[in-house]
């Protein structure tokens, strides 16, 4: 899945700004971001719902209408959609015919979602936890290779949640690929293998999630010695920040070079750790508006704006990532 | 170019199926049948009258009822978000409003002609044959056809100015406010969207308005057209 320079603008509002990023086959991709920030009207101009003013969106390399059978090949699940007067299994078959898919395989995602039970219950009497199985034996439906969840989380009870979890590691242990929208970000967090951030309209990260602490944490150093320390590092290729008197802030993965060049320098350390942001951090730190009574805690050693993560780039092993100008403490 | 996707014949089964389905939907087209049944039991009549009052009652209820279930099968898809559920599955978009103009269009015709036979059968059995002008079969074709024809058409006009409204209730309003406007003028007077089945079918069986029989279809004809073009318009969420 492939979206490229992406915008979608209603009016002079703009709903998606040149957003880009790719969902790898194999694996389970979050899409987050706050309410209204472009994340449905992203998932539904992929899906070709919803007509992009520039820019495109591919899935397995072509738009999504000229896919044969598009059905068959990327299941969506964009809410809960249902007619309320009409039994779950009815609802399915409804979707089924279309898809060219028989009655056996309603049975068998009904019974996959946990809904066989319930399959003759009109869904206008469904709990919000139970549309959303529907919606998601919905995108099964048509057996497909990739998945589109827009809030899938939303409205399952914690055991819905945890099923839904283990649903879709079994759903990547197969191979298969899924981007799912949420802004339940601990319920992500054990989920994802990628993460992409959407704000107002626009990406804002789209990394590895397992690359997160290391390309978004930071290195903080005491020593006595700091404003020796600092220069040192820098000469390294280094962004030291200044944290106090006797602290230094530096770009995550930096720590074992720190070790080395105090080492080497005779300077004792005091402290040395890794500080590596879990996803709610990083994602709060990525769409929370800057605000302008925000506290200063560093000052930095350069001309440099951006947060100690988004520091030039590091030696050779060291690597980071940018946070988008914003400070992260 | 669109890959391939689902038949408009598949379609057309579907939204049978929902049809079917969707119990008040169902419940709603038979009612449209058995309230004809009092009038037929006990409605007394000169043969001339129940021949000339065939058409509009084979076709006048029935072609607002259609009219009415064209809105409401696309307007609930909206309202329900199942509309973009079918788009998915059939991103052209355009066979889906075809399949349902196609269904809502062969249920006025079974209604109509079951109503048309029943009406026809019930004036053979109190005056006679030769009082419903079957000696005279071409004219109960014709007056089937003109029945068959501007259901057909109204209930393709509420499919297109459902799907280009895409609600009920805004759909609705529109009809009404048309249906109000249409007769203050001579020139839309039973030539106008709502107005032209009137012309049509509330006429006696022996007299026939063509020019609202032409409008019926052409504004039927144009609702498809505008739903066509107006159906690949975003989605809202």
């Amino acid at each position: 899945m492939h979206v490229d320079r992406l915008a979608k603008r209603y009016g002079s509002h703009h709903a998606v700004r040149d957003a880009s990023f790719r969902v790898h086959a194999g694996t389970i991709t979050g899409f987050l971001g706050p309410n209204g920030s472009g994340k449905t009207t992203t998932l539904r101009a992929l899906l070709g719902l919803v007509r992009p003013t520039s820019g495109q969106a591919h899935v397995f390399g072509r738009r999504y209408r000229d896919l044969d059978h598009p059905a068959r090949r990327v299941g969506a699940a964009l809410g809960n959609a249902s007619h309320p007067g009409r039994t779950a299994r009815d609802h399915l078959l409804a979707l089924a015919r279309p898809l060219g898919v028989g009655r056996n395989r309603v049975e068998d995602v009904l019974a996959t979602v946990g809904l066989d039970a319930a399959g003759d219950r009109v869904t206008g009497g469904f709990s919000l936890g139970m549309r959303g199985r529907l919606a998601l034996a919905t995108a099964l439906l048509g057996d497909p290779e990739l998945l589109v969840l827009d809030e899938p989380n939303s409205g399952l009870d914690p055991e819905g949640i945890h099923w839904l979890r283990s649903f879709l590691r079994g759903w990547a242990a197969q191979g298969r690929t899924a981007l799912l929208s949420s802004h339940v970000l601990a319920e992500v967090a054990q989920t994802v293998d990628h993460v992409v951030i959407i704000n107002q309209g626009r990406v804002v990260l789209d990394a590895p999630a397992a690359e997160l602490g290391a390309a978004h944490g930071w290195v903080e150093v005491r020593s006595h010695d700091a404003a020796r320390l600092a220069p040192l590092l820098a000469a390294e290729g280094l962004a030291p920040r200044r944290r106090g008197a006797d602290g230094l802030a530096l770009p995550g993965g930096a720590a074992e070079l720190v070790g080395q060049v105090a080492a080497r320098h005779g300077i004792a350390l005091l402290e040395l750790h890794t500080h590596s942001p879990d996803l709610e951090e990083v994602f709060f730190a990525r769409t929370r508006p800057p605000t302008d009574d925000e506290p200063m805690h560093d000052e930095p050693m350069h001309d440099e704006p951006e947060s100690v993560a988004s520091a030039r780039p590091l030696p050779a092993g060291t690597s980071g990532r940018g946070t988008g100008g914003r400070r992260q403490r | 170019m669109s890959g391939q996707q689902a038949g408009v014949a598949t379609l057309a089964r579907t939204e049978l199926f929902k049809i079917a389905s969707s119990r008040r939907q169902a419940v709603a087209l038979l009612a449209v049948l058995v309230l004809h049944v009092p009038p037929m039991l006990w409605g007394g009549q000169d043969a001339d009258a129940s021949w000339n009052g065939l058409r509009s009652r084979s076709g006048l209820f029935v072609a607002y009822a259609v009219m009415a279930l064209g809105i409401l099968i696309v307007a609930q898809e909206y309202r329900y978000s199942t509309a973009a559920l079918a788009f998915l599955a059939v991103p052209g978009r355009r066979p889906v409003t075809v399949a349902q103009s196609l269904v809502v269009a062969a249920v006025g015709l079974t209604i109509s002609s079951v109503l048309f036979a029943a009406w026809l059968t019930v004036g053979v059995l109190r005056y006679g044959a030769a009082g419903m002008h079957l000696d005279r079969p071409g004219q109960v074709v014709a007056a089937w056809a003109v029945v068959v024809v501007t259901v057909c058409s109204a209930g393709v006009l509420g499919v297109g100015v459902g799907t280009i409204l895409r609600g009920s209730t805004a759909a609705l309003l529109a009809l009404g406010c048309c249906g109000a406007l249409e007769p203050l003028l001579d020139v839309t007077r039973f030539r106008g969207p709502v107005t032209a089945p009137l012309g049509v079918l509330a006429w006696p069986t022996s007299e026939l308005e063509m020019p609202s029989l032409v409008s019926a279809v052409c504004w039927g004809a144009l609702a498809l057209l505008g739903a066509l073009l107006g159906v690949g318009r975003d989605v809202p969420s």
